[in-house]
This record gives C-alpha cells, structure tokens and sequence, in this order.
C-alpha cells in the first residue's frame, strides 16, 4: 500500500517536471501574468491600505494582521495554480472527453486529473503571498517559538489542502451537472474574500457558513488567530486537521462517484 | 487462450427526457423522465491471441461504445467481458498495464512538451524496463520514421505525425491486445501505408492482438483477417474478410455491403 | 441601421440564455460589495464620520456601486476570449459588419436584460434599507445618464483588454487583472474621496471613475450641481478618447490573430 503511494508520488512530480518544461512554450504569456498578477495584488492590497489610511482597526485586527489573513488566502490559492490546476479544468476535460484517456493508464483517474495542468501564475501568487506573510509578521509582535512556528507550516500547507478539496468538490459536480462551463469553482474561489476580514465582522449566521459549510476560516481566520495570540478560538484550531481529513475524505468519494456516473453513462 | 471473450454483452443508456425552457428545467429537477437506449444487444464473440480483427459499421451501430466496454471505459448493462482473462472494468489499472490504445481523434501525448518526454513519462508510468524501452524505441524510430520530429512538441505535429507517435507511445509498454479507434481519419495515403505497415509487422513478429474500428474499407483489405461489422447493436457479419468479397466482390462502400447483408438476414 | 438593432436583440436572447453565467458574475459581484458592507458597517460603529462620508452615505454608496458593475460582467469577455481560442472568431471577422459593432451591440443587449432585472432587485432592497429620503428627479435623471455614460466606458475598456486576449493564452488571468483594476480605480470598492491625495491625481486623468463613483456621487448627493455637469463632461470625453484609441488598437490586434487549430 505504502509502495504504491510512494510510486504515486513519484510520479506526480516526474509528470509535473514535465509540465514544467512545457513554460518554454509560454515564456511570454508567463511575463504577462507576472505583470498583471502583481498589479491586481498591488489593487488588492491598496484597499487595504487605504482603508487602514482612514482607520487604525477592524474587527480590532490592524493592517499587518490583516495582512496575515490574506497572506494564507493568496498562497493557498497559488499552490492550487501550481500544483493542482487540473482540479480547475476538470469540467473542459469532461467535455473532451479526455477522461478516457486517463481511464485506459495504469494509473489513478485522479492523480491524471490533477498533474494535467499547471499555472505558473501560481508561483507568482505563492511568491508574492510570501512576501506579504513577511511584512505582516515583521510588524506584529509574535513570540515566535518553535512551536509556533511548526504551527505556521503546518496551517499553511493544510491551507493548500482544503482550498484544493474546495476547488476539487466544485469543479467535480460537472460529472452530474454537465454543462459547458463550471461556474461553481470560480463562485467557490470568489466567496474567499470574506475571508480576508476576520470573522467577527459578519453576522453570526456567516460565521456559521464559513466554518462549517464552506470552511474558509479554517484557512485563514483561525490559524491566524493563533498566530497572533487572539483569544477565543483553541478548540477550531485543534479542529484544524480534523477538518482537513474531512475534506479530502469528501474530495475523494465525489470523484469516485462522478467516475461511477461517467463510465455508467458515457458523456 | 482467447485473448478477449466477449458474452452476451449488452449497453443500454438512460438518456433524460427533458423539456425545453425554464419550465421542463424545474420538471425534470421534480420527476425525472428517462427513456433508454440500447447501444449494443447482446453480442457474443471471442478473439485469439495473435488475430487481427476489425470492426464495421455505421455511426451509431455500436462500435465506439463495444470497444470503450473492452478497453474499461465503460461499464456494460449486462454480459460478461473478459480482456486477457479480467474484467477491463473491474481490474482497470491491471488490465491497462496490457492494452494499448488509439483514439483517432484524440491523443495521448502531453501536448507541450517533447515527444521523447511524453516517451520517458510513459516509461515511468508503465514501469518499462530500460533495455526494452530501449529496444523498442528503436524500432519505432526505424518503422514509424519518429526521428525527424522526436524532439517536437505535439502541439507542432502535423496530423500525419501525431498518429504515428500515437502508435508507438500505445506500444511501447508492450500490451498484449491493441485497440484502435478510427485510427486512419484524416491522413494521407502515404502515412496510412506506413501505420499499415507497422501494425501488420507488431501483429506477425510480436503477436499482438489488434481490434480496430473504422469506417475505412482500405483499413480492413490492408490489416484485417477478421471482419465483424455491426449494426444497430447487433453483430451483423463474423468471419473471414475473405467471405465478404466472395459474398460481395462489386462492393465498393460499406454502406453497400451492411444493406446487403441486412437485407440478407431479413430474408 | 436595422442590423445594429438585430444584433442588439441577439445579445438581449443570449443575455437570457447565458442566465447562468450572468448570475454567477452578479453573485460574485454581490460578495464582493456584501464583504465591503460589512467592513464598513465594522468601521463606521468604531468612528462615524471618515472622510466626509457617514454610514447612511456609505450604504447607499454600497448599493448603488453595485448597481453599476452588475451589467457587462465576466461573460462577454471571456466569450470573446474563448472564441479566439477555438477559432470561431474567423467567422465573426468575416460578416459585413465591423467587428467592434458586433461585439458592443451584442453586449449592450445583453447589458440590458442584465441591468434591468438587476435595478428591480437591488431597487426594491436599496429603497427597503435605506428609504427614499434624499433621491430629487434631476438627480435621478443626472444619475441615469451618468449611468449610461460609465457602461459605455466599462464596455470600451472590456473591448480594448478583449484585443488584448488576441496576444496571449491566458485569457482568464488577463481579464481578471483587468476587472480587479477597474474595480479599484473605478471607486467600486471604496469612494474615491478617501484615496490619499497623490493617488487621486492619477486616478483623476483614467477613465475608469467615470464607471462608479460619478454615477454614485452624483446619486447620493456628494457632488454639487455644477461638479455633476463637470463629471458627465467627463465621462462624455472619455468614451470618445476610448473609441478612437479602440479602433487604433483594433488595427493592430487584428494583424496578430493566432488562429489555433485543432
């Protein structure tokens, strides 16, 4: 068992260092999205700042803690780009019929579903997302011991995890709905920007839906909190991982269901 | 043994039934209408190691969908299938370590990078050993004619190109059984002579059992010594190519040849 | 004449048919305002007047800011987009009529049904939360034109970054960069008053205030009359500025098509 996953992870990365080279091919389209990737960022941040410009707090954070929050939200979005980006094109390989492909190779549907595409603007995100994480914390004063920091990879990489099961579980009801285009994951990537702001802002109902329905505060809100020694919220962080098992638990059954329906119906 | 042995194999379809605008949209949301549609009737065959066999028929006859039940696509309604002794379906991944496939119209080359790494890629994945791997990109350089473009993207390919490549990425793992799906379409005569020729030599030196459908009468004459051509789901004809021109040696299309044959049985 | 007209009643169709499209790109547009919402709400209860605006301002800039970017979202663009993508544009190039007509009379019919059903709604809750109290008819029919005006300059600047598309396969990271760049420069998210000064005398010589915060100053009453008839002079400049820059671009663009195959 744990040899099979070993060669699966393996293979994953020999897939991905060959999608890597295909950046030649698209050198200056990567150029365009550094340019415009970092100008949105820039936007994104100026509202920041321009709202902290006229106010010293919301919701009782200030600008560097928001930082923090944002800073989990654009690096897990990055790595989605960068290492799971097929979980966003799984409706227009559907409709290619590409699945068949991958269902006549010695190898899981979903790996193939994952590696077939890759978006270096990911990397830009992830670039850009760590320097934002490096501000933000070079101006809040966190007692970083080890533990700590521990915590900080920890949260970050289950970030990743649980934005790419979001990503995933939307993009895979295309297997039911059919459909042209997947309007579910980009709705799914817009409903994070609630999370920029700490939850406390939103009316308690909200606060439900983002930690329990649609878990964006498991991204940011509550690692961040800790972080930065907010009271309050011990027994979600502990959560923390629970939550990340649940969601992959979920990401898998939906595919294994969705490849059920395909190979009953065809397309 | 028989290579493949195909039992009263049916597939039928629900297809939904649902109304045009808005308002079919809610009816079919509150009770859903399915009508079904049988793609394949109970057909019954069984091929040796080593035969080559083609498949004929009409759109819509039947051919896609029995050859996506053989090589695991697709899940049957009822019958048994057997590949090599598995269910391609049950036993997927164990099963595809021994077929080959080739899809007409799609590829299964990466379409960005080098032809050599999608060769390299499918080495890892198929876990071929060196020596082989080796052995046989040779000869597909020499048969196939790959060196001029090896080091080319597919994406750079003409048609002509990316069959060729096709067929040795579908064998370089060595498979047992070939299936191929209107594999000629669009190419000129002269890559044709060469596909012909290539899969007449992996059929006689290394016994590979071929399945191929087409719409092509020249794939057969070139390739085939079996011919089953079906119609509607139903296995219309089963044997030698050679019964088919004593039966009709004016005939020039396969549409003349299934008429006839229909109009045949109906007698 | 008739076929602009023609045109127009396609887009309208397909502005009911890509329904779905449509209110994906509003309910991504309501998130957006609603997260705004609430900051401010947060803010304002902590201090109650920033930079001139107070709350009841501020919820009335909300709506409305929201009114305008509800039209001519995402889909036209990325409909242009992925039609370089499979080659269908040939086809639109080839019909006797200008490309740039057939793209803006399409998107207004479909800006039409999409701003009408959307006025009704947010009509009905912006009168429900914040009452009819300051709207006068002049204002009103200022506000409408202004309206007009700054949909024709979103609509202008969607067409310059659709020819964008024509020089790069990212099509989706282009023109999503364009819409998070309209919207911080156009005041959706925050009234440009409240921009630092040294920012304001860049934003003030784009074009992109004239999409929100004109039509919404001009509604809730924040620019006196003369500075209103100033903004709608405007945006007046503006849309013909972007329509000779468009039809420069467009000869360029048009050069390059990258016509995929198969």
């Amino acid at each position: 068992m744990i040899k099979r996953w070993k060669r699966y992870f393996v293979i994953y990365w020999k897939i991905q260092l060959q999608n890597i080279k295909s950046l030649e091919q698209y050198r200056a389209d990567f150029f365009m999205m550094l340019f415009f990737t970092t100008l949105s960022q820039a936007c994104n941040l100026s509202v920041i700042g321009i709202i902290y410009s006229n106010i010293p707090s919301v919701g009782g954070w200030n600008m560097w803690e928001i930082l923090i929050l944002y800073g989990y939200l654009l690096f897990s979005e990055g790595s989605v780009n960068f290492f799971f980006q097929g979980a966003w094109k799984i409706t227009q390989m559907l409709n290619k019929a590409e699945i068949d492909r991958f269902l006549v190779r010695p190898l899981p549907v979903g790996l193939q579903l994952i590696t077939a595409k890759i978006d270096f603007d990911g990397l830009n995100k992830m670039f850009l997302a760590s320097v934002i994480f490096f501000l933000g914390f070079s101006h809040c004063r966190i007692n970083w011991r080890a533990v700590k920091v521990l915590y900080f990879v920890i949260t970050l990489v289950i970030a990743c995890i649980i934005r790419f099961c979001m990503i995933w579980i939307a993009s895979c009801t295309s297997f039911w709905l059919g459909g042209i285009k997947n309007s579910l994951n980009y709705f799914t990537l817009t409903i994070g920007e609630m999370a920029k702001y700490p939850l406390t802002i939103y009316p308690a109902v909200l606060n439900m839906v983002f930690a329990y329905i649609i878990p964006y505060a498991f991204i940011s809100y509550f690692p961040a909190s800790y972080l930065l020694g907010k009271s309050g919220c011990l027994w979600q962080n502990l959560m923390i991982p629970a939550v990340c098992g649940i969601m992959l638990f979920i990401a898998g059954q939906v595919l294994r269901r969705g490849l059920r329906r395909y190979e009953s119906n065809g397309n | 043994m028989n290579h493949i042995e195909v039992d009263r194999l049916s597939k039928s379809y629900h297809i939904a039934k649902r109304e045009e605008g808005f308002l079919g949209a809610v009816k079919h949301l509150v009770s859903p209408q399915y009508e079904e549609k049988q793609a394949v009737k109970g057909i019954t065959f069984s091929i040796q190691e080593g035969e080559s066999v083609a498949f004929l028929g009409a759109n819509g006859a039947g051919k896609s969908t029995t050859i996506k039940m053989l090589t695991g696509i697709l899940k049957s309604t009822s019958g048994t299938v057997r590949v090599l002794g598995r269910d391609p379906f049950k036993e997927r991944m164990t099963n595809a370590k021994n077929i080959g496939v080739v899809f007409g119209q799609k590829t299964q080359l990466w379409w960005d990078i080098p032809i050599i790494d999608t060769f390299r890629l499918l080495k890892d994945i198929y876990e071929i050993p060196e020596a082989v791997y080796r052995k046989n990109m040779e000869l597909f350089m020499e048969i196939l004619g790959l060196e001029e473009f090896l080091q080319q993207p597919a994406r750079r390919l003409s048609l002509g190109q990316r069959v060729r490549a096709d067929m040795a990425a579908a064998i370089l793992h060595e498979p047992s059984v070939l299936f191929l799906d209107e594999p000629t379409i669009g190419l000129d005569v002269a890559v044709k002579q060469k596909v012909y020729e290539f899969l007449r030599y992996i059929n006689k030196e290394k016994r590979i059992t071929i399945l191929l459908t087409s719409h092509d009468l020249n794939d057969l004459e070139s390739l085939c010594q079996r011919l089953i051509i079906l119609e509607a789901g139903n296995i219309l004809f089963d044997d030698g190519l050679k019964k088919i021109y004593d039966l009709y040696p004016k005939a020039e299309t396969l549409e003349e040849i299934v008429i006839g044959l229909f109009n045949r049985r109906a007698h | 004449m008739k076929k602009y007209f023609t045109l127009m009643k396609c887009g309208m169709s397909e502005g009911i048919m890509y329904r779905s499209n449509f209110l994906t790109s509003m309910l991504a547009n309501f998130i957006q305002v609603a997260v705004l919402f609430f900051v401010w709400k947060s803010i304002f209860a902590y201090q109650p007047v920033v930079s001139g605006y107070t709350w009841e301002m501020m919820r009335k800039y909300v709506f409305v800011s929201f009114l305008c970017n509800s039209a001519l979202s995402f889909g036209f663009e990325m409909q242009a987009a992925d039609k370089i993508i499979s080659g269908d544009m040939v086809l639109d190039l080839l019909k006797p009529v200008s490309y740039r007509s057939i793209v803006f009379c399409r998107a207004a019919g479909t800006a039409l049904i999409e701003f009408f059903f959307t006025l009704v709604l947010v009509g009905a809750v912006y009168l429900a939360v914040n009452g009819a109290a300051g709207i006068t008819p002049i204002r009103l029919l200022l506000f409408l034109i202004s309206l007009v005006l700054g949909q024709g300059i979103k609509l202008q600047i969607q067409y310059f970054f659709s020819l964008i598309c024509f020089y790069t396969d990212n099509a989706y990271g282009v023109l999503k960069g364009r819409e998070i760049l309209t919207n911080f420069f156009s005041g959706a998210l925050i009234p440009l008053a409240m921009f630092p000064d040294f920012i304001r005398t860049v934003i003030d010589r784009l074009p992109f205030s004239g999409i929100v915060y004109v039509p919404c100053s001009i509604f809730i009453g924040t620019f006196p009359m003369r500075e209103c008839f100033e903004a709608l002079f405007f945006q007046i400049l503006w849309n013909v500025l972007l329509f000779l820059a468009g039809s420069i671009f467009w000869k360029k663009a048009s050069s390059v098509i990258s016509v995929y195959g198969g």
